[in-house]
């Protein structure tokens, strides 16, 4: 259990380095956090559900997903997104994610 | 008696003799059956301390097992004899003899003359894959292949059977080399006894 | 974190790769996948970590961490010590889990603690990571390392080792995300939809005794957005399951020799032995009715895209055992099958292999244990000696 948190947090920490580098303007990183943004989308809005969303980058998907639906849901239908977007994306995830206690 | 091909195929289809795996029926000769080498081997070590000690006179002596060090190979993988070293192997074969057949075993010709030596006598009703104690004298090492014919096998047949288990076995369905036990002879016991009244040892 | 910080884990991997770099591999996978490793730190080296941002700092610094993992795994791998037969095993079971060309290299490390039967799939469950390195320095990493921790003094144990088809399972569940995904549908029925029938609510609480008063943790969920004992069980029960695809109950033997005094008791990580073992009977007798079992069957077969718990030994009648030689053993399936042939022997029928060999004398334990444990090595070994002899005489002969 240790070992699958660990590397949850790295999931979380490298795809905010994606995130910046994507920001910065280099579109090597775009296909990895569109690939996020639409299966968030796709989750949010029932064409896939928490069996069939990427396996490996899902604590992202779920986390963002309950982060602010309403963002996801309002994506345009494409395969790519404008700089606002990932904008937006970042100040979901630059916070504390919540702690489990239990 | 000695056994020839026919004979040692009626115990192999009569599953008198079990060899597994027999990977070729080719290693059924005329007069004998070739074994190949095993995975298996531990390698004499020269440790800190000057000799192994066979005797039990030394409380302070060290394992037996401390003078060789475990070591495995894939098949198709090599294994290097260094010139005089000794190693310990089995044969990949696993097998059960039957109760009135003992075989002989040395080495295959084409590595006797690169001086690999061994000679050691498999008793009837032994199962488990055969204890080879493998020399090398040549003055160079020898690479040998993990799963290669070295060894030949002639039979023999008693005139009567006998029971590998009328008495408690210190090896049964080995598959790996083992640790010499030889410090655990009942004889060195007795022995060890004799030295220590011979030297006022007994309080 | 300091560019001074980098540099000294950068000289730290300096240390390690100089002990590492002239490792010898005989398997070709490992081979490709070190020197990756090595065109990886070269890149590395030639870079001024002194001009690096913190964002730049913390990438370095995951990828050093990438390549001293990927180093410790590998360094544990050469020693001539390789328990191949319970690899073999494990690696048949993985088999069936992969998708496509995946290429997963399992490693063994020999470790002290006698209760560590554990995998580490760090450095196989974080694709990102080698997407980062891949897209920074164009390095492709075509496989993907797995280390198994078993204790060396039980290394040749396949009665105890059993227990890593369970450690596979969280592997397994891990990659796939399978006990996450249910946790999360579970939590909205009740938390969300509030949908859930009086008799899921009754198996729920007795399978899952915290969800007994499962409103009094909504907080916690509207909190956290998890209840992590929830994942924990969910996560066990199905490595329970998984395992027992290939091994039936064995791994409830040594689950039950583990935790004898604690049978009923349920822990804050783990459901209790008396109803681990009763999920994994279920499965095996094809009872499918209860609500826990047809959920982890449903979320297996979507999450790895139709893939499915399902009986995955072929039952091999044999004597050979009793009769003191190795089982001759034709498939994958019948393989897993020979830790329920050396469970049934261990666990009933001592007295048979003096009986049926004339012994004279009683057997001890130590003398049974070695006789089961070898038969078992020796009959997975023959397998592997003789599918490797048969394909390769096979490719001769074209």
């Amino acid at each position: 259990m240790l070992h699958s948190h660990s590397v949850e947090n790295e999931k979380f920490g490298l795809f905010i380095l994606f995130l910046n580098h994507l920001l910065s303007g280099e579109k090597k990183y775009e296909e990895t956090i569109n690939n996020v943004l639409i299966e968030t989308r796709a989750l949010v809005k029932g064409e896939k559900d928490v069996y069939t969303v990427n396996r490996d980058t899902f604590p992202i998907i779920i986390y963002l997903s309950k982060r602010n639906r309403t963002f996801f849901e309002g994506l345009p239908n494409t395969k790519s997104f404008d700089k606002q977007v990932y904008t937006d994306l970042f100040s979901l995830l630059d916070r504390q994610r919540p702690i489990s206690i239990i | 008696m000695f056994l020839n091909k026919a004979d040692i195929e009626k115990l192999l289809k009569e599953g008198e003799l079990i060899i597994k795996p027999l990977l070729d029926t080719s290693q059924v000769g005329e007069i004998s059956i070739d074994f190949r080498l095993g995975y298996d081997f531990l390698v004499s070590i020269q440790g800190r301390e000057p000799f192994i000690d066979a005797s039990l006179n030394n409380e302070d002596r060290h394992p037996i097992s401390s003078f060789f060090q475990e070591t495995r190979r894939n098949i198709g993988e090599t294994f290097l004899l260094h010139p005089n070293q000794t190693v310990l192997t089995s044969s990949l074969e696993f097998i059960k003899m039957p109760r009135d057949v003992f075989a002989v075993l040395n080495m295959r010709s084409s590595y006797v003359r690169l001086g690999i030596t061994i000679a050691t006598i498999i008793q009837p009703g032994y199962c488990g894959c055969m204890s080879l104690e493998l020399t090398n004298t040549n003055k160079n090492a020898v690479n040998m292949t993990v799963g290669a014919p070295i060894i030949q096998a002639r039979l023999y047949r008693l005139s009567s059977k006998s029971n590998y288990f009328s008495k408690p076995r210190k090896y049964i369905c080995q598959v790996r080399p083992q640790i010499s036990a030889v410090n655990d002879d009942g004889d060195l016991k007795i022995l060890h006894r004799i030295w220590e009244e011979s030297n006022n040892k007994i309080t | 974190m300091s560019p001074r910080l980098l540099e000294l884990h950068f000289s730290q991997l300096a240390k390690a790769w100089n002990k590492s770099q002239y490792n010898n591999y005989s398997d070709n996978s490992k081979k490709l996948y070190h020197n990756k490793l090595g065109d990886l730190y070269r890149l590395l080296k030639t870079e001024d970590f002194s001009r690096f941002s913190q964002q730049e700092i913390m990438e370095r610094y995951d990828v050093i961490n990438m390549i001293f993992k990927s180093l410790e795994f590998l360094d544990s791998s050469t020693l001539n010590l390789l328990p191949f037969e319970i690899v073999t095993c494990l690696d048949c079971a993985l088999r069936d889990w992969l998708q496509g060309d995946e290429e997963l290299i399992i490693v063994t490390s020999l470790v002290n603690d006698i209760n560590n039967y554990s995998f580490d799939e760090s450095l196989a469950t974080n694709e990102q990571l080698f997407k980062y390195v891949e897209l920074q320095y164009g390095i492709k990493f075509a496989s993907r390392l797995i280390q198994i921790n078993l204790p060396a003094t039980l290394s040749r144990d396949y009665l105890a080792n059993v227990v890593l088809y369970h450690e596979l399972g969280h592997f397994i569940d891990t990659k796939y995300q399978i006990s996450r995904a249910i946790h999360d549908e579970i939590l909205e029925k009740l938390f969300v939809k509030r949908k859930i029938t009086p008799e899921e609510e009754k198996e729920l609480a007795d399978y899952f005794p915290f969800l007994e008063n499962y409103l009094a943790l909504e907080p916690y969920y509207n909190n956290q957005g998890e209840i992590k004992v929830l994942r924990y069980y969910l996560a066990e029960y199905f490595c329970d399951l998984f395992a027992s695809q290939y091994i039936k109950t064995c791994s409830s033997h040594y689950l039950q020799y583990l935790t004898q005094a604690y049978a009923s008791q349920h822990s804050n990580s783990h459901p209790s032995t008396k109803k681990r073992v009763e999920l994994t009977e279920k499965f095996l007798s094809g009872d499918d009715s209860t609500f826990t079992l047809s959920k982890i069957k449903e979320a297996v077969n979507k999450t790895t895209a139709g893939k499915s718990l399902s009986v995955k030994f072929e039952e091999k009648k044999s004597n050979d055992f009793i009769n003191l030689v190795p089982i001759d053993i034709e498939n994958d399936s019948q393989l897993h099958y020979l830790f329920v042939h050396g469970w049934d022997l261990w666990l009933n029928n001592w007295h048979l292999f003096e009986e049926q060999n004339e012994m004279k004398f009683k057997l001890d334990r130590e003398k049974v244990y070695d006789i089961v444990n070898s038969l078992i090595e020796k009959s997975i070994g023959n397998y592997v000696v003789k599918t490797n002899w048969d394909k390769a005489k096979a490719n001769v002969s074209k």
